[in-house]
């Protein structure tokens, strides 16, 4: 059975449904990620589990007790905010301790919790500090503790890493994905970045203008988009409108596609690392396309190809052995594996 | 959910009435009160009262006179103001940090208690004067401490500080990055200050003007006591009161306020349009250091004397408090020094009633203030009442109008019964001198209550609620400590202006709440100048108390 659970839930600003139709499930211990552009409801979503505004249909389940009309300091759900919220004319221990104190949970025993999870966030000793007196990655190891400690049954996380330096944020990203794993606690995690949501995540809900496009594992969201807007957001794609005649795509009519069988659809997508290049014609043929732009990005090398009037990404491993041999301006032949390209309906 | 609802929505209804009800009953009511006293004559409708104002050749001379006053006092404030900030901020200085504070000072000081230290340090037997005569041998005293100069000096000392404070402010504000980018384009010394430098303090500078305005304008302690045969608006109000001429004080309060706010509305506009929104995080410009020796030292000798000169009214009315009474007649200088003057003050009780009445008072100003301001400005910051404005437009009124002005309007409102004071007359009972400071301090404290509550995001909020804690705990440890330092900064600023309030009191005052600013000034004209210098220097020893207080509390 479903830990938490969205039923039909439906949240109106003003006259306009920010979120509709939102049905979703989410496993015990599962780290879960809405993944969406900004605007597209899913921290309202977060808001509504949270208890801090209301739907306007449909019920919320957790732990198979229904809580949508419950108020949000009866729901036991931590919520560790992008700004961090934690209260500035307090220390680190003091904010640790707000939720234990109001729990009533004796003296002794609130100060041994609190110790123990400035352990796990890697904040011993850190007691005494104010809070102004500590770096964006330490404030938000003490959200973190703050929620963590009272022992919410699901913990919400509004794009914490948003205001961490790209270093930080990748190191950030470890580590909560760690103190998750270890303390097996539910986890819905928020973010526009798709980075993040592949790297951390057992399940992604992608979201866009308040509608659930499509949930999956990592991996199915990447391989197996449903739509041109999965596809295009999860990820570098080159997505093409295209006509399809038997199992021939047309983008236009001097660059074809060959699908591997007949198939429905309105676009294709085509990731960049499935376009091989190469200086010599290959035996099937391929299209020829001169190089308008190389970009360096240490691990990988992007192109952009011009070939019959389409432009096309292309990246490749940029290691020793293919130490890369192509330039700007140069021809290039293009290929692409049937079985790489993906045939979106809509 | 739904009964719960209906209850938020019941409590929301009822403070909105009441504070509207208070607001209108003390603020708006008296105002428009005045305006009807003003164009009434005889039970009719007509303007005589302002034809009276007009045609009146010593009425029209106190018009020119006031605005005459207020211009000349923003142009002195603002060149000593702008040049302390500049001096302060823009060079390397030692000892900066006490300098600041120290011109800071005027600011928490009553303008009554400056009069009075300035008319027994330059006056015409002050002591400054005749030791300058002394040494000079001069028959005739060097200089005449009274009329518009007088009134100009005092003003230059009590209200340099605004734009003293506000310049400093944009100093430290001015983006070290934009004076490179001026300097790396060739710009001169003159054009990075013209181009670069003025358009960063200019909003400070045109703000500073409207409060200094203001207060030139309606300031009456120092022409009441030193404007000699320069008559202001200000105290033709109080004779015409005097005199029992209601219309004719109430036309003059109009045309007084209406230059107030006047003055208010054409440079509010041309503030907002020099004001501008740096869009990236500005460098701090740092202190330029003087190299030059003369120069450098030039400046300091500048300081030194400013930093007596703003001692000195302090030191000479503590000095002077513990001058033995009855000892110090003729000589320039006083000789026998005791306790007799606080000894009198805190065991006769006639001496101490004063001391007691304004405390009590400034309690009950600050207290009322608080209870006013929270609601108010919660209204004008988070909620989305559509009274919003209108709440906004009435707590800030006080502000534009001139403390005479305010007093006079509390007469004409409660000198009959009124459904809003319960059908009782106000006029000559004890709380109408705490409601007229009450009305006229409210702006100052809905001011610091609206910054602390912009500081308190909803997040806060949020944050405690989802670790459990209910709607009191919420109010008591998270909404509460985010709000009590601007509370207590708000309730500290108006105890301290209330201690040594004077305009107001001058109006309103009975046998039964005289103040001590009263009380000090009646301590003048009986000739126990320790006595009132003593009551000075309580009220001195208590701003400045409040003061350190206010420093002391810690801010988000």
């Amino acid at each position: 059975m479903a830990f938490v659970e969205f039923r039909n839930i439906k949240k109106i600003y003003g006259e306009r449904a920010v979120c509709q139709n939102i049905n979703l499930q989410i496993n015990k211990g599962e780290f879960f990620t809405f993944l969406g552009p900004s605007g597209c409801g899913k921290t309202t979503l977060l808001r509504l589990l949270a208890g801090f505004i209301f739907p306007e249909e449909g019920k919320l389940f957790l732990n198979g007790q229904d809580i949508t009309t419950l108020q949000p300091e009866k729901r036991n759900v931590g919520m560790v905010f992008q700004n961090y919220a934690l209260f500035p004319y307090m220390t680190v221990y003091e904010n640790i301790d707000f939720g234990l104190k109001i729990n009533k949970i004796p003296k002794k025993e609130r100060e041994k919790k609190i110790k123990e999870y400035l352990e796990i966030v890697n904040l011993e000793g850190y007691e005494k500090r104010s809070i102004s007196e500590l770096s964006g990655g330490e404030q938000q190891r003490v959200a973190l503790a703050r929620s963590l400690v009272v022992k919410p049954e699901v913990l919400l996380l509004d794009e914490p890493l948003s205001n961490l330096d790209a270093r930080l944020r990748d190191k950030m990203r470890a580590e909560l994905k760690d103190i998750q794993s270890k303390l097996g606690i539910t986890t819905i995690f928020v973010t526009h970045d798709q980075t993040e949501a592949l790297s951390m995540s057992d399940r992604i809900a992608v979201f866009n203008k308040g509608q659930l496009i499509q949930i999956g594992s990592p991996n199915e969201i990447y391989l197996e988009p449903v739509n041109s807007f999965v596809a295009s957001f999860v990820g570098e794609t080159n997505l093409f409108e295209v006509k399809i005649v038997g199992n021939k795509a047309y983008v236009t009519d001097e660059f074809i596609l060959s699908l591997p069988k007949k198939l429905d659809g309105k676009f294709v997508s085509i990731r960049p690392q499935d376009v091989i290049l190469s200086k010599s014609q290959p035996l099937d043929g391929g299209y020829k396309g001169i190089i308008e732009e190389i970009k360096y990005n240490g691990t990988l090398i992007e192109y952009t190809i011009k070939c019959n009037n389409i432009i096309l990404k292309a990246v490749q491993i940029n290691n020793y052995k293919k130490k890369s041999l192509i330039s700007i301006a140069d021809s290039v032949y293009i290929n692409i594996d049937s079985q790489c390209i993906k045939v979106l309906k809509y | 959910m739904i009964d719960r609802l209906k209850n938020i929505n019941i409590s929301k209804i009822l403070i909105t009435s009441l504070l509207l009800w208070i607001l209108i009953g003390f603020i708006l009511y008296p105002t428009l009160r005045t305006f009807s006293v003003s164009v009434h004559s005889q039970g009719d409708i007509s303007i005589i009262n302002y034809l009276k104002v007009l045609e009146t050749d010593a009425h029209f001379t106190a018009i020119k006179n006031t605005v005459v006053l207020g211009l000349l006092t923003v142009l002195i404030c603002g060149v000593i103001g702008t040049a302390l900030a500049f001096l302060v901020h823009f060079f390397e200085l030692p000892y900066k940090r006490v300098i600041d504070k120290l011109l800071m000072m005027p600011l928490v000081l009553p303008g009554l208690i400056i009069v009075f230290a300035f008319v027994q340090l330059y006056g015409e037997s002050g002591l400054i004067t005749k030791t300058i005569q002394n040494i000079f041998n001069l028959k005739e005293v060097p200089f005449k401490f009274s009329g518009l100069s007088g009134i100009l000096l005092v003003h230059a000392y009590t209200q340099y500080v605004y734009f003293y404070m506000n310049v400093s402010i944009a100093i430290k504000h001015i983006d070290q990055s934009s004076l490179e980018a001026a300097k790396n384009l060739g710009a001169s010394r003159f054009t990075l200050f013209k181009s670069v430098i003025i358009p960063f303090i200019k909003p400070a500078l045109i703000a500073s003007s409207i409060i200094t305005f203001m207060t030139g304008v309606g300031s009456f302690s120092a022409p009441s006591i030193i404007g000699g045969s320069f008559k202001v608006m200000t105290t033709q109000i109080l004779l015409a009161k005097a005199n029992n001429f209601m219309g004719l004080a109430a036309s003059q309060v109009i045309i007084l306020t209406v230059i107030s706010i006047m003055y208010l509305v054409v440079f509010r506009y041309y503030e907002n349009k020099v004001t501008f929104v740096s869009q990236v995080k500005g460098v701090k410009i740092s202190p330029i250091a003087i190299n030059n020796k003369i120069t450098r030292n030039v400046l300091y000798a500048i300081l030194i004397i400013l930093v007596v000169i703003i001692i000195l009214p302090i030191l000479t009315i503590i000095v002077l408090s513990f001058v033995k009474p009855g000892t110090w007649m003729v000589d320039i200088y006083p000789r026998e020094f005791s306790f007799d003057n606080y000894v009198k003050i805190f065991s006769k009780s006639r001496a101490f009633a004063p001391f007691i009445n304004s405390i009590a008072i400034s309690l009950i100003t600050a207290v009322s203030c608080m209870i006013v301001a929270l609601p108010s400005s919660y209204i004008i910051v988070k909620a989305k009442s559509k009274w919003k404005v209108f709440i906004e437009f009435l707590v800030m009124l006080p502000w534009a109008v001139p403390s005479s002005a305010i007093a006079i309007n509390m007469i004409n409102a409660f000198n009959h019964p009124t459904i809003f004071t319960g059908e009782n007359v106000l006029v000559g009972s004890y709380i109408l001198l705490p409601i007229a400071y009450f009305v006229s301090l409210l702006p100052l404290m809905v001011r610091t209550t609206t910054i602390s509550l912009h500081n308190l995001n909803d997040d806060y909020i949020d944050a405690a609620k989802s670790l459990g804690a209910s709607r009191w705990k919420t109010l008591k440890n998270v909404i509460v400590p985010f709000l009590y330092p601007g509370l207590l900064t708000g309730f500290s600023f108006v105890i301290i202006r209330s201690i040594g309030e004077y305009t107001l009191s001058a109006f309103l005052y009975t046998t039964s709440n005289k103040p001590i600013s009263i009380a000090m000034v009646n301590g003048i004209f009986e000739y126990e100048i320790g006595l009132a210098m003593a009551y000075g220097a309580l009220v001195v020893l208590i701003a400045f108390v409040g003061n350190l207080f206010i420093n002391k509390i810690r801010k988000y």
